[in-house]
C-alpha cells in the first residue's frame, strides 16, 4: 500500500503478515507476526522477572526493586479493589498485567508489531475474563447470582424491562474492556505514522521545507514519550476492571 | 514456673495475632469501596462515556438480531433491543458520573451511603 511517493500508509503497521504458513483442518493457524510477538513478550517479561529475582537480595538491585515494584503494585490493587477473597486470583491477575504491559511496550519499538492493536485479541482476553468471572459467581453464589440482574426496589412493572437492560449492560462489559484498549492502541500507533511520514513528507520537499519538517519531528518525539504512558496506563485499566468484575462476582450487592 | 509463664506468654501472642487477622480482614472490607482507582482525567471520562454508549447499542442491537435470526420475528427484536441497548448504555453513562463504580444490578445506597460517613469519619 504505498502511493506515488513511495509514502507508507499509515495503517500498513497492523498488517498481519503470516511467518511461517500452516493450516489445521481447513483452517489458517499460521505463525504470523502478531503470535511472534506475542511469544515474545510471553518470552522478555518471563526472563526479565525471573532474571530480577534470581540473586535477591535483602537490599533490592535496580531490576530487582524494578521487578517487586510491579509485584506489590498488582497486589495492592488486588488487595484495595477485591479484598481478601481476591488472593487465589493474584497469580492470574499479574501475569495479565504484565503480558498487555510488555506487549504494549514492546509495540513502541520500531518495526516491531503491537498485538493489542487487534480487536481480536483483546476482545478473546477479555471474553475469557468475563467468562472466568461469570464461573466463579456461578459456582460462589449459585442461583442467587441472578438477583444481581433485579434492581432493588423498583416497581413491579418496570422489572422486565429492567432485568433486560442490566442484562445487556452485564454483556458489555467484555465489549467495551476490549474496545477501550484496542481502541488506544490503534490510535496512538497510527497517530505517531502520520506525524512520522508528515516530517518524511516535508523534508523531502528539501531547501528551506526541510526546517519545516523539524515541527512534526519534535511532535512525534512528544507523542512516542506520551504512547509510553498510554501503554503502561491501558494494561493498568485492564487489569484494574478485571479486578472490579471479580469483585462484583464474589460479593454481590 | 517458668513454663508457667512462657504458656501465657504464647497464648498472649496468639490473640494479638487473631486481633490483627481481624482488624485486617476489616479494614480491607472497609477500604474495596472507597479506593476506586480508575483515571479521572477530563479525557478518559470523555472516552468511558463514548465506549459506553457505542458498546450498549452494539450489544443491544446484536442480542437482537440473534433473537431474530432464533425466533425469526425480524425486525421486531432487533428494533426493540436497539433501543434498550441505548438505554443500557446511558445507564452505565450515568453510573460513571454519579461514581457507582461498574456492576451491573441495583445498588445499596445505604452502602453507598455508609462508606462515605466512614470516609469522613476516617479523616476526621
Amino acid at each position: 500500500m504505498s502511493n506515488s511517493d513511495g509514502m507508507h500508509s499509515p495503517v500498513e503497521q497492523f498488517e498481519i503478515k503470516p511467518l511461517v504458513e500452516l493450516s489445521f483442518g481447513g483452517y489458517d493457524i499460521s505463525f504470523t507476526n502478531s503470535s511472534l510477538f506475542m511469544l515474545l513478550a510471553i518470552g522478555v517479561s518471563a526472563s526479565f522477572l525471573i532474571g530480577a529475582m534470581r540473586r535477591a537480595e535483602l537490599v533490592p538491585g535496580r531490576m530487582q526493586g524494578i521487578a517487586e515494584m510491579m509485584y506489590e503494585f498488582v497486589a495492592e490493587m488486588v488487595r484495595s479493589n477485591v479484598g481478601s477473597e481476591g488472593r487465589p486470583y493474584f497469580p492470574f491477575i499479574f501475569t495479565l498485567f504484565v503480558f498487555l504491559l510488555f506487549g504494549n511496550l514492546l509495540g513502541l519499538i520500531p518495526y516491531s508489531y503491537t498485538f493489542t492493536s487487534q480487536i481480536i485479541v483483546t476482545f478473546v482476553m477479555a471474553a475469557f475474563v468475563f467468562v472466568g468471572v461469570t464461573v466463579i459467581a456461578l459456582v460462589k453464589h449459585g442461583l442467587h447470582f441472578f438477583s444481581f440482574f433485579v434492581p432493588a426496589g423498583a416497581p413491579k412493572v418496570l422489572i422486565p424491562f429492567l432485568i433486560v437492560i442490566e442484562v445487556i449492560s452485564y454483556f458489555v462489559r467484555p465489549v467495551s474492556l476490549s474496545v477501550r484498549l484496542f481502541a488506544n492502541m490503534l490510535a496512538g500507533h497510527t497517530m505517531l505514522k502520520v506525524f512520522a511520514g508528515l516530517a518524511v513528507m516535508i523534508s523531502g520537499a528539501g531547501g528551506l521545507a526541510m526546517a519545516g519538517s523539524l515541527l512534526p519531528f519534535l511532535a512525534l518525539i512528544g507523542l512516542t514519550g506520551l504512547e509510553v504512558l498510554v501503554a503502561a496506563l491501558q494494561a493498568y485499566v485492564f487489569t484494574i476492571l478485571t479486578c472490579m468484575y471479580l469483585n462484583d462476582a464474589l460479593h454481590l450487592h | 514456673m517458668d513454663n508457667d509463664v512462657t504458656h501465657k506468654d504464647t497464648e498472649r501472642l496468639a490473640e494479638i495475632d487473631r486481633r490483627l487477622d481481624r482488624l485486617r480482614v476489616q479494614r480491607d472490607e472497609k477500604d474495596r469501596h472507597i479506593r476506586s482507582a480508575l483515571p479521572d482525567g477530563m479525557a478518559a471520562i470523555m472516552g468511558r462515556v463514548a465506549t459506553e454508549l457505542v458498546a450498549g447499542v452494539v450489544v443491544g442491537t446484536f442480542i437482537g438480531w440473534a433473537l431474530d435470526q432464533w425466533l425469526e420475528m425480524s425486525p421486531l427484536f432487533l428494533l426493540v433491543m436497539f433501543f434498550l441497548g441505548a438505554i443500557a448504555g446511558m445507564l452505565n453513562v450515568w453510573r460513571v458520573f454519579t461514581g457507582r463504580g461498574l456492576a451491573a444490578g441495583y445498588f445499596d445506597e445505604h452502602a453507598i451511603h455508609r462508606t462515605k460517613t466512614s470516609k469522613g469519619a476516617d479523616r476526621k
